[in-house]
């Protein structure tokens, strides 16, 4: 890659040559990412400090969690970081076909996992799992906090997953123009980034609401 | 491919042994239990799918800066939930702990 230096039509102008501009852009995400550590962190920590306040209304929540959703959705996320990565690495052999469909499948997987969400929302509506009135665990306190961490950080998970769907779409979209090759596909990978993540901050999400708390 | 392949299967095989450790009686061992298996599977597909060990070294230094970031937030904002005094109040905000002080 070295060699596509200043001046090529795919460097800009303020780059050196085109591994300069593809790690600044990696690098990019990276500190993007670590914003977002401190984002998600915030919120993880405030539930444990309402945990550590309200520990038999938590338990009591994390029981109405449901957790076979929560189960095959973790494991939906974790295969579709594992298809765009095997997407990139057949970008960097120069097989943009199969990028295309490695992201598509990354795509599929994003929206199984935002209807499965939705199937577990409308569930526990019906169950008057909504904080505020009629609220079904009214009685333990703390499970209403429990249920307001739960909207809050899995609503600000879904919308990060929405734009990473749409980013991968836009991955799509660019490899079919013909604007990727084996040498320059900087975006695929700076998404890639974006879209494991998404992932992660899911990893801590899943035991905190539907697992800590079941074995008594 | 075949190592990728390999690297899915182990976070699925931690996923099930995570969701089984959930069902054990662990007590207040759970939520470290569950955090150590989830910040493993974090780091593998920081490994795997990030290429966190590849990366352009000031890549590194951020990612390493956002957990140092978090370490200090949970620090500094732990100490003062840990030690702080809650004086009794009329309509008490905590019945949990009020009822058991």
């Amino acid at each position: 890659m070295a060699e596509i230096r200043a001046g090529h039509p795919a460097v800009g102008m303020q780059y050196e040559d085109l591994r300069h501009q593809s790690d600044t852009a990696l690098v990019g995400m990276w500190l993007f990412l670590a914003t977002e550590i401190l984002f998600f962190g915030a919120l993880l920590f405030a539930y444990m400090v309402y945990r550590l306040w309200y520990p038999a209304g938590f338990v009591a929540a994390v029981r109405h969690a449901n957790v076979l959703i929560g189960t095959i959705n973790t494991a939906i996320l974790l295969t579709s970081s594992f298809t765009l990565t095997a997407g990139l690495l057949l970008a960097r052999v120069g097989d943009m076909r199969r990028l295309v469909w490695a992201c598509l499948a990354t795509m599929a997987l994003g929206l199984a996992f935002i209807g499965l969400k939705a199937v577990e929302y409308v569930e526990d509506f019906h169950e008057h799992l909504v904080p505020g009135a009629g609220f079904a665990l009214a009685e333990t306190p703390g499970a209403q906090i429990f249920y307001l961490f739960y909207y809050s950080a899995t609503g600000i998970h879904l919308v990060h997953l929405a734009i990473g769907i749409g980013l991968v779409a836009y991955i799509v979209r660019r490899t079919r123009r013909g604007d990727f090759s084996a040498r320059y596909h900087t975006p695929a990978e700076v998404v890639g980034l974006y879209w494991s993540f998404v992932d992660i901050v899911w990893l801590f999400l899943y035991p905190l609401i539907y697992l800590v708390g079941r074995g008594g | 491919m075949k190592a990728l392949a390999l690297r899915w299967l182990l976070l699925l095989a931690l996923l099930a042994a995570t969701l089984g450790l959930a069902y054990l009686p662990l007590g207040p061992a759970a939520m470290p239990a569950a955090l150590i298996v989830a910040f493993a599977m974090a780091a593998m597909i920081a490994l795997t799918c990030m290429r966190l060990a590849s990366a352009p070294r000031l890549a590194a230094i951020f990612a390493i800066s956002g957990l140092c970031w978090i370490l200090v937030l949970v620090t500094l904002g732990g100490a003062d939930y840990v030690t702080r005094t809650i004086l009794p109040v009329a309509g008490a905000m905590h019945p949990d702990r009020d009822a058991g002080s």
